[in-house]
């Protein structure tokens, strides 16, 4: 049976561009298994700014480690700040930490829009409870999914 | 997930703060402003419905100028809006305006930013709203006003005035009105505030203040809520003032921008703007009733101005039935929860934060029980009677009768024993001296402090600026504001004269202007002025006239070392950057800078406001003595 973890890595040197229902859960997989860049001073996961998020900032997820350590090392030079890269350990711990530092989402790999979302009809609306994920150039129907 | 059972996680504040930090940091905008706007064949500016997105339902009902920094946002927002032609990518930044094809005649033109303001306000005054970048990212976004004779301009980092070439930041400035994601700044809406009215669903249960059960809960609200009555007649009443214990709504209309107590009580019946009813749950009733199946109608099939413009329908009535159920089912479990847990002012808060996301018809501005909103103050930070409209003949008496209200309430909901112990421990001899505003916001914080508790990711710049607003309210009230009587007594407005012509010979001093015209006609002076007006009477410049009358006046005060030391200007400047203006502009305070905000000023060892209090004390003859001896 093939690893899931070499699906995903395999998939992710390309853009899904015809998704299927099973690429969710490989972006779902990377997602939580991703590297993120945080300030080695205050722990806040370093910000971004995003064309498809137009209300916030973003954090920046990557699958690969040497991604992350050159975008660590761009951060450190832009904010004059340490910053260190992390292995996300909890995805929802992170979004959340996310949103609590002000952040409107994530993105993945550059590529793949994090959006945090609530249900209507959660009462505290103080922090997220939804993810979702687009697959910007989706040529079929599956555009996006919400977790 | 249903469509339209979900909404984006929104909270502006946070954003903002985080926006300002990284991408702005206390600058307007992440660039200089080239300004290009979006021309037709006809016209020499074209109205959009979405030119200033930044102002979100405050925007005016015919639509905004859209003014753009740069030619890539025109581009971008030509492209948002069908009208782009050439293709949009990162060749537009190389390319001049009149070399990039848009539809239907119109063009992208690059203009003189004050001539075109000069000439929207020229033709249409006040009544159609300019945008900045609307459509790109919200740091970029903005809006622009006129202010006096000079024009400025919002964005998430504050109000800047526009200069020929500069632009300059007026934190004195507060626009004429709100953007989409303005902050509230009541204490209402902060988690577990409890509620000051005793007995909030009195017309259900009478004045028992003992929990309902789930099931009664339940049980009542589907007596309520399943009624078939007339909403208008059986809850909603007419009322120019309400009593503290009703609970009202004040909620324009998002489409024509029309007050709703307005249309639905008439101008004559109107003082405060609120629709007034019984209980929180006869305004459920209401928005259930009233609202919400009309709102559901315009997302079905869209609407169109007289004047032009307009939205399309969503036409999938399956959807918009959805989005319906999940907001009646969100306003019931709202209700259901104040029954159960108690009422708080956060369910009032989350009943409109739930119109503003899920509504194209229905923004509410203020909510609550109207004795919430007296105490704890409106959204924008201001009092209840600022709605009052000045040209009513009765204005004095209902300001005053408001007033009243709220000395009533303020009396009779005195902070708990142990707070106040807390307090009276920590300053000692200085509690009695606290007037009694100071002593409720001081109360306050402490109790909203020690609630909140030490909460990951809560941002706790709410109690950080009220420690910074209460000793900006002592020092004006123990020292500015009896040296500005004296003043005014002995020197008299020709002496005031005589200053300003001396003052204006001279250098431009800020700090001289600010105390002269806080001298001449009582201008506010902030906790940043009067840092930067003790720090200089250490030194100062043998003309200043102003600053000597100052200085002699400190000099008679228990306290002079202290109020002229450099401890004190320290602490007024951490509390300026660090608790205020970090919590305002830029970061979300953590619960170790908010406790440290309340041990260095109210509750110590030793804390700023006990040494305030006793230095600000007139000196006596004793205490002259005392000093003669040493």
């Amino acid at each position: 049976m093939e690893d899931s973890s070499d699906i995903s890595l395999t998939r992710l040197t390309e853009a899904i561009t015809e998704p299927l229902p099973q690429d969710r859960q490989i972006l779902v997989d990377t997602l939580s298994r991703g590297y993120y860049v945080r300030s080695r001073d205050t722990h806040e996961p370093s910000a971004a700014y995003s064309y498809l998020h137009s209300d916030g900032l973003v954090s920046l997820l990557f699958s690969d480690l040497s991604e992350a350590e050159g975008i660590a090392k761009q951060i450190e030079e832009a904010y004059e700040e340490p910053a260190e890269v992390c292995r996300v350990t909890g995805l929802w711990d992170l979004f959340r930490e996310c949103a609590a530092c002000g952040y409107q989402g994530v993105v993945l790999d550059n590529y793949y829009p994090v959006t945090l979302f609530n249900r209507l009809t959660d009462i505290d609306r103080s922090l997220p409870s939804l993810m979702y994920m687009r697959f910007p150039d989706s040529s079929n129907d599956l555009y996006g999914f919400f977790r | 997930m249903d469509p339209g059972t979900t909404v984006k996680w929104v909270d502006y504040e946070k954003f903002d703060k985080a926006s300002n930090r990284y991408m702005l940091m206390g600058e307007p905008l992440p660039e200089s402003i080239d300004t290009h706007t979006i021309n037709d064949s006809i016209h020499e500016y074209v109205i959009f419905r979405n030119g200033a997105t930044f102002l979100g339902p405050y925007i005016s009902d015919i639509g905004a100028v859209p003014i753009f920094s740069g030619i890539r946002w025109a581009s971008y927002f030509a492209q948002q809006s069908g009208l782009l032609i050439t293709p949009f990518d990162s060749g537009l930044e190389g390319m001049a305006a009149e070399d990039i094809e848009l539809s239907d005649g119109f063009r992208i033109e690059k203009i003189s930013l004050l001539d075109l303001l000069k000439k929207v306000q020229d033709d249409h005054g006040p009544f159609v709203d300019i945008g900045l970048n609307p459509l790109s990212q919200r740091f970029r976004q903005g809006w622009f006003f006129k202010y006096g004779d000079a024009w400025m301009l919002q964005t998430i980092s504050g109000v800047w005035e526009i200069n020929q070439n500069s632009l300059k930041r007026r934190d004195d400035v507060i626009p004429f009105k709100g953007h989409l994601g303005m902050e509230s700044t009541s204490d209402g809406v902060l988690p577990n505030v409890s509620s000051i009215v005793a007995a909030p669903f009195k017309r259900i249960i009478g004045s028992d203040h003992s929990p309902v059960s789930e099931d009664d809960a339940t049980e009542i609200i589907d007596g309520e809520f399943g009624k078939d009555k007339d909403v208008l007649s059986d809850g909603l009443h007419a009322g120019s003032l309400p009593s503290s214990d009703e609970f009202v709504i004040a909620a324009f209309d998002k489409i024509t921008g029309e007050s709703f107590a307005e249309a639905i009580y008439g101008d004559s019946d109107v003082t405060l703007g609120f629709l007034v009813f019984p209980d929180v749950l006869a305004a459920a009733n209401f928005l259930i009733k009233d609202i919400i199946p009309h709102d559901q109608e315009i997302r079905l099939s869209g609407f169109h101005l007289s004047h032009g413009g307009g939205q399309r329908g969503s036409n999938d009535s399956e959807r918009d039935e959805r989005v319906t159920q999940g907001i009646v089912t969100a306003i019931r479990r709202t209700c259901h929860d104040a029954l159960v847990h108690g009422y708080r002012p956060e369910h009032a808060s989350h009943i409109r934060r739930l119109m503003h996301d899920a509504t194209v018809t229905f923004e509410v501005t203020e909510i609550g029980y109207f004795g919430d909103l007296l105490f704890f103050g409106t959204s924008d930070g201001g009092e209840v009677w600022d709605r009052v409209d000045s040209d009513l003949s009765d204005s004095g008496d209902i300001v005053a009768k408001l007033k009243g209200v709220k000395e009533s309430i303020q009396v009779r909901s005195r902070p708990i024993s142990e707070v106040e112990s807390r307090l009276r421990r920590s300053l000692g001899s200085a509690y009695d001296l606290l007037s009694q505003d100071s002593h409720v916001i001081a109360s306050s914080l402490i109790d909203k402090y020690d609630r909140i508790g030490n909460r990951s990711g809560y941002d706790y710049a709410g109690i950080t600026m009220k420690v910074s607003k209460l000793i900006e309210r002592e020092l004006n009230v123990r020292i500015f504001r009896p040296w500005r009587e004296s003043t005014r007594q002995g020197i008299g407005k020709e002496g005031l004269r005589e200053w300003r012509s001396a003052l204006e010979s001279k250098t431009l001093n800020r700090t001289d202007t600010a105390l002269m015209e806080w001298l001449e006609n009582g201008r506010k002076l902030d906790l940043g002025a009067i840092r930067f007006a003790l720090q200089e009477l250490g030194d100062i410049d043998s003309d200043s006239q102003v600053k000597e009358q100052l200085l002699e006046y400190i000099q008679r005060l228990n306290g002079e070392s202290w109020l002229l030391s450099q401890e004190l200007f320290d602490l007024l400047q951490d509390i300026s950057t660090k608790y205020r203006n970090g919590g305002v502009h830029e970061h979300v305070v953590s619960y170790a800078v908010c406790k440290e905000a309340i041990e260095r000023v109210v509750l110590g060892p030793e804390p700023m406001l006990q040494i305030l209090m006793v230095s600000t004390q007139p000196r006596t003859s004793l205490n002259q003595d005392a000093d003669a001896t040493v």
